[in-house]
């Protein structure tokens, strides 16, 4: 017994030792330098695109590595507050869609406050007065159009409702998407809208998948030939070639700004801050215009197909009833569509 | 530590089991009952009053007992097929039929999805003929694909079971003047109907397991299963949200313990046999004519079932846009290119890969000290009721134990969020697989074997290289294979507990196709399966190694 | 219903199973199929039953064929009992159940009230009632090889076909279900083919003895010709525990070699003198005056007579003398014939 349980002993520091290594959370190794260490991230931005924003910002800063966690933004927030609940937020850095997010993370004490050096450029309404979070980009939320499948023009809302596109619509869910959760706030304040819009879609089938890819997919790909999407998805896919249009609504557009803001409790406070700053700065900027959105900051060009901001009008609320009323707004929407 | 007494060292393992194997599932058990108010049944009462838990309860007992009655149903007809006639392609109709033991059953309903998509061939087609589309976000699907994943459960029961009914017993049937059929039904089929009864108990266990495919295909079309209302409860909003989830997963369990429950009563009942070898004669021949027409319709039919949906979701892979590749022009390497150059996935793979060589490296350790103990102390009688513990994360369904990992192991800092709860979780959950492969592999070496080792001089280092290791092999390395593809693929434990630096394979592929991204999900799905089938002609050459030193060294038991 | 095998031969790969084996077997006999283990017994009783193509040869059942090497599938009689070497008992059902599923058969036409009466009858011939609840893992060995006789009884087959179906059971068991074959065979008149390897048992049941060695028939005729006139030295020694000596067949006699006495016999037949062999049973030997030397080796008492071992320069030869008469091991002897033959 004596060689073998030698050979476990053995075996079983090997197996601790190992265990230790890799299970070294990257985010431990502190360094007093703002140019070197990680942070982790947790954002709604589709995958390609902070893969791009990420090498772009490794560019400025190589010796940041930045962990990247992907979801919806409502699954995003759930997962900080369950975190919170175990007692560590793993996130150091929030890149979600909307102010009314924020607003209540806000609330809970959650956000550090920061004053980029980068907000020249930045119109205020875009960034809060404690400054926990600012806007990085302008996404508008529209309609695009499979024109294989549905060949008239479509210009409003309201037209959805049409029983001759029954079984053609998609949209994103509220529940897992923070732009489709701000819209349905928005919309169901709109005279003229308000729940009914959401009922007449009902009616027509609509198909309430995730995010704004999926919505994106199903149309480019024909699965439907009208959905509710934000612009830079449809954009792009009508850039490369697919058989789609995007179109701005005439009730108006949904704008929200995927803000971005550092967790109080964040243990890499100076890179974290280093990374706002480089989304906020000029290059930050431009990267964000050639990944394909339109930029916040004023002077970097919009890239092609996109309206700017002066050309859009825009849907709103007042901020704190839409953070007020996001709860119901969620359970009212689950209710009606299950 | 090397001389513990032989008592204190029993009391120590125990301890070591109960902690890790069980405590986790008695704090979950203790969350449910937490609420603001301290102890109540508060979660229960509002859970039990809402319609979405009842629609998710039935629809889980539905799709249970449903998918697992076909799949013994399936699994009893191919058995009989490959076990008793002559059709030909009996290799291709197994590696068919086991193939869900491979391929991940996300990426079969994936496999589906490109298959019936809206647009696809199929549905255009019916559409063309003036049917109702085939929609495969629908409950039926969800039923069928699950019954697909667990129809491999059903055949390895049976077909060992059927190859050992004696040729005689039905001789004895057949010389009394019954038919063929007859014989077929009231001979063989009823003599393994305690195997057919068990392996449908597991199936149903397996279906109220499953996560992934009521995730894929249920969660956009709202159909409410438990397994996936537990997940939306644990990454919902809320405090009061991860009692629930609790609370959920105590039903579920409740559920299983009924299950688990008959099991145990249906295995008490085996029929005496004497101990008989298999044998793999032809007991039912089909004439020439009948051969080509059981091909003609088998052909087909497991080429639909199995291959098509596979292709079509390869030839989506390579297509620019969403959907089939209608043209050239469509072709594009484009998502393989963004799989193989992306971090996520990337680190999805290594991730991946690394946790199942040390899950399995682990469990290798740790289960064959155990079993070799287990097989050489009989005596030692709480070794059974330890055994019974690590059994139990693998009986329950992986989100209860995903969701007790968290409960449980939060309490020590710096386990959750790191790569270590993973890690954990995968030990807990699979231990038992490789302690019942070495279990049988040493039981299976006589013990006069080893002390002729010993009386012959060596020491016992070489003699566990020279003699236990190579005998044991291969029994032990089928659990490891086993251990190594689960956890490779796994996607239950990974939806809750993987954290930025710790994303699996099953997860990324997850999380692709519920993002929209169903190219890129098809693109790495296909990546995989290549992966798990280089990895598994891995595993059969070593085999073959094994075999092949074994019959050099001439150690024959 | 004949039974007639013309050339049977049985190939597995390069072995050869059975060789040419030519037999006419009739109605109401019954026939023991005797030899050592891995003769081709059961091989040529799976082939009677149908289970088996032969390699070569033909299988008649009165004129008709029905099997050969190229019949696909031999047909199934309808009307056979068979009971297996290993029993083949079905272990999910009972002995009164087993009986019943027998009687099921749709060729034997009998109502539920027929079969109940049949099948009570059968369990009181074979000693089953009071087990016939019971499930064959819960019955003994005996009791089991009793189950297995009943079931092929049971529909009152025109042909029985056993396979050493006595062998499990011990000694006393053995001897009173010889008993009730024997009497089944009296009674309902069916063909038995019955295999052992027991030259006792086949010598006592059968009305005719078909001894097999290598796949090879070596004799197929009455018991007592079987015992008596045994055609070569296989079946001499295998069913008669001849002993065999070996030297030179002339006019009057038979000269044994390594010794100058002459065994006043007839040669048997051809094979013998060929062989240049000379049968002759224990109880054939005496002790004389003069005749074959030897010495005493071993002493068996048989209960009716001392059976003894003698080692001569030849071999060893076995003599059976009546118990009135001692001798002791190491004691010097002649071997000669019995006078009272």
């Amino acid at each position: 017994m004596k060689m073998r349980q030698k050979m476990v002993v053995l075996l079983t520091i090997a197996l601790v030792l190992v265990l230790a290594a890799c299970s070294t959370n990257k985010s431990t190794a502190d360094n007093p330098s703002a140019k070197k260490g990680s942070i982790t991230l947790y954002t709604s931005q589709p995958e390609e695109d902070i893969q791009k924003m990420i090498t772009a910002f490794n560019k400025t800063y190589p010796e940041i590595t930045v962990n990247y966690f992907r979801s919806g933004t409502e699954e995003i927030i759930s997962k900080v507050m369950a975190e919170k609940e175990t007692g560590t937020i793993l996130a150091d850095v929030l890149l979600v869609s909307d102010d009314a997010t924020f607003e209540s993370l806000k609330s809970a004490d959650l956000l550090m406050s920061y004053k980029s050096s980068e907000l020249n450029g930045i119109d205020e309404s875009f960034y809060d007065a404690g400054n926990t979070y600012t806007g990085t980009k302008l996404i508008t939320t529209g309609i695009i159009q499979n024109t294989d499948i549905i060949k008239e023009d479509i210009v409003s809302y309201k037209q959805l409702l049409d029983s001759r596109y029954d079984n053609e619509l998609n949209m994103p869910s509220p529940l897992y998407s923070g732009a489709a959760a701000y819209n349905l706030g928005i919309l169901t304040r709109t005279s003229g809208i308000g729940w009914d819009f959401y009922e007449g879609l009902k009616k027509n089938h609509v198909v309430v998948g995730k995010g704004n890819g999926g919505v994106s997919q199903a149309v480019v790909g024909g699965q439907q030939g009208l959905g509710i999407v934000v612009d830079y998805l449809a954009i792009r896919a009508a850039n490369s070639g697919s058989p789609v249009k995007f179109i701005y609504p005439s009730e108006g557009s949904l704008v929200v700004t995927e803000p971005i803001g550092i967790l109080k409790s964040s243990k890499n406070a100076d890179q974290a801050k280093s990374f706002v700053d480089y989304i906020l700065s000029d290059e930050g900027q431009k990267e964000t215009a050639k990944i394909g959105y339109t930029p916040i900051k004023e002077g970097i060009d919009a890239p092609e197909g996109f309206k700017s901001v002066k050309d859009i009008k825009v849907l709103s609320t007042d901020l704190k009833s839409l953070v007020e009323g996001r709860e119901a707004d969620k359970t009212k929407f689950s209710d009606l569509f299950n | 530590m090397i001389h513990l007494k032989s008592g204190s060292r029993r009391v120590l393992v125990v301890l070591v089991v109960c902690i890790v194997f069980i405590l986790p599932l008695m704090t979950l058990a203790i969350r449910s009952f937490q609420s603001n108010a301290g102890f109540s049944y508060e979660n229960y009462a509002l859970l039990l009053s809402q319609s979405r838990t009842h629609q998710a309860i039935v629809n889980t007992l539905l799709v249970a007992l449903i998918s697992s009655l076909i799949a013994t149903a399936g699994g009893v007809l191919v058995a009989v097929l490959v076990a008793y006639t002559n059709i030909p392609g009996k290799r291709w109709i197994e590696l068919c039929v086991l193939s869900p033991m491979v391929v991940p059953s996300y990426v079969i309903a994936l496999a589906y999805t490109t298959l019936f998509a809206n647009r696809g061939l199929i549905n255009q087609a019916l559409v063309h003929w003036g049917l109702q589309r085939i929609n495969v976000y629908s409950f039926q699907s969800i039923i069928l694909v699950i019954a697909l994943c667990n129809i491999p459960i059903v055949y390895m029961q049976c077909i060992d079971a059927l190859r050992k009914v004696p040729l005689e017993a039905e001789w004895a049937s057949l010389s009394s003047g019954h038919g063929r059929l007859k014989t077929l039904v009231s001979i063989n089929l009823a003599q393994i109907w305690p195997t057919i009864q068990g392996a449908l108990l597991l199936s149903f266990l397996a279906a109220l397991d499953n996560f992934s495919v009521p995730a894929l295909l249920g969660i956009t079309s709202n159909i409410p299963m438990l397994s996936t209302y537990i997940y939306e409860k644990a990454i919902g909003f809320g405090p009061s949200a991860f009692q629930q989830a609790a609370a959920l997963a105590m039903i579920l369990s409740s559920l299983v313990m009924v299950v688990l429950f008959l099991q145990f009563l249906v295995s008490r009942k085996k029929f005496y046999t004497k101990s008989v070898l298999a044998v793999s004669e032809v007991r039912m021949k089909f004439s020439k004519r009948g051969k080509w027409m059981m091909l003609f319709v088998l052909v087909p039919v497991f080429f639909g079932i199995y291959l098509l949906p596979i292709l079509t979701m390869v030839m989506a892979s390579f297509s620019r846009t969403f959907g089939m590749v209608a043209s050239l022009s469509e072709f594009s390497l484009k998502n393989y290119e963004f799989v193989l150059t992306s971090i996520t996935t990337r680190s999805a793979f290594f991730n991946s890969l690394w946790f199942a060589l040390i899950s399995v490296a682990v469990c290798l350790v740790f289960a064959s000290m155990f079993a070799y103990w287990r097989v050489r102390r009989p005596q030692d009688k709480e070794l059974g009721v330890v055994e019974k513990f690590i059994a139990v994360p693998y009986a329950l369904p992986g989100i209860v134990l995903a969701l007790a990992m968290i409960f449980f192991w939060s309490i020590v800092p710096g386990v959750y969020g790191s790569t270590l709860i993973l890690l954990i979780a995968y030990v807990t959950r699979y231990m038992i697989l490789q302690i019942k492969g070495s279990t049988s592999a040493f039981r299976g070496l006589h013990p006069e074997l080893e002390e002729a080792g010993i009386s012959a001089g060596r020491n016992r280092f070489s003699q566990w290289i020279r003699i236990i290791i190579p005998l044991t092999l291969k029994p032990i390395m089928a659990s490891s294979a086993i251990i190594f593809i689960s956890v490779f693929t796994e996607v239950t434990l990974s939806s809750l507990l993987a954290a930025a630096n710790s994303k699996t394979v099953g997860l990324s592929i997850f999380s692709l196709q519920q993002a929209g991204n169903y190219n890129q999900s098809y693109a790495f799905s296909a990546l995989i399966i290549l992966f798990i089938l280089f990895i598994y002609s891995v595993f059969l050459i070593i085999r073959k190694i094994s075999v092949h030193r074994r019959k050099q060294h001439d150690i024959n038991p | 219903m004949t039974l007639i095998l013309k050339d049977i031969s049985k190939r597995y790969g390069l072995t050869e199973a059975l060789t040419k084996v030519n037999a006419t077997i009739e109605d109401g006999e019954f026939i023991s199929i005797l030899g050592p283990s891995g003769c081709g017994k059961t091989t040529l009783l799976r082939i009677m039953a149908g289970f088996l193509n032969p390699s070569e040869g033909e299988l008649y059942e009165n004129d008709r064929l029905i099997s050969s090497a190229s019949i696909q599938k031999p047909v199934m009689r309808k009307n056979f009992g068979m009971v297996f070497q290993s029993l083949a008992l079905w272990p999910h059902m009972s002995v009164t159940q087993h009986l019943d599923y027998v009687l099921k058969a749709k060729h034997l036409h009998l109502t539920s009230a027929q079969r109940q009466f049949r099948i009570e009858e059968t369990l009181e011939k074979c000693d089953l009632l009071s087990l016939k609840n019971r499930l064959p893992g819960e019955l003994s060995g005996g009791q089991q090889q009793r189950v297995a006789l009943a079931r092929a009884m049971v529909g009152n087959p025109g042909i029985l076909l056993m396979d050493e179906p006595l062998s499990a059971l011990d000694a006393h068991l053995r001897i009173s279900m010889r008993k009730e074959i024997m009497r089944i065979h009296q009674l309902t008149e069916a063909t038995i083919i019955y295999i052992t390897h027991d030259q006792q048992e086949a010598l006592a049941m059968s009305n005719r003895i078909m001894v097999m060695n290598q796949g090879k028939v070596q004799q197929f005729a009455s018991a007592e010709a079987v015992y008596t006139q045994p055609l070569n030295p296989f079946v001499a020694a295998f069913v008669g525990k001849y002993n065999l000596f070996s030297g030179q067949w002339h006019g009057d006699g038979f000269q044994v070699a390594q010794s100058d006495f002459c065994f006043q016999v007839s040669c048997p037949n051809d094979v013998f003198r060929t062989l240049g062999l000379c049968p002759l049973r224990p109880d054939q030997l005496d002790f004389g005056s003069q005749g074959v030397a030897g010495e005493i080796v071993f002493r068996e008492f048989m209960g009716q007579y001392q059976l003894y071992e003698v080692k001569c320069d030849q071999g060893n030869f076995r003599v059976e003398i009546e118990i009135t008469r001692v001798f002791l091991a190491g004691e010097k002897v002649f071997l000669s014939l019995r006078s009272n033959l």
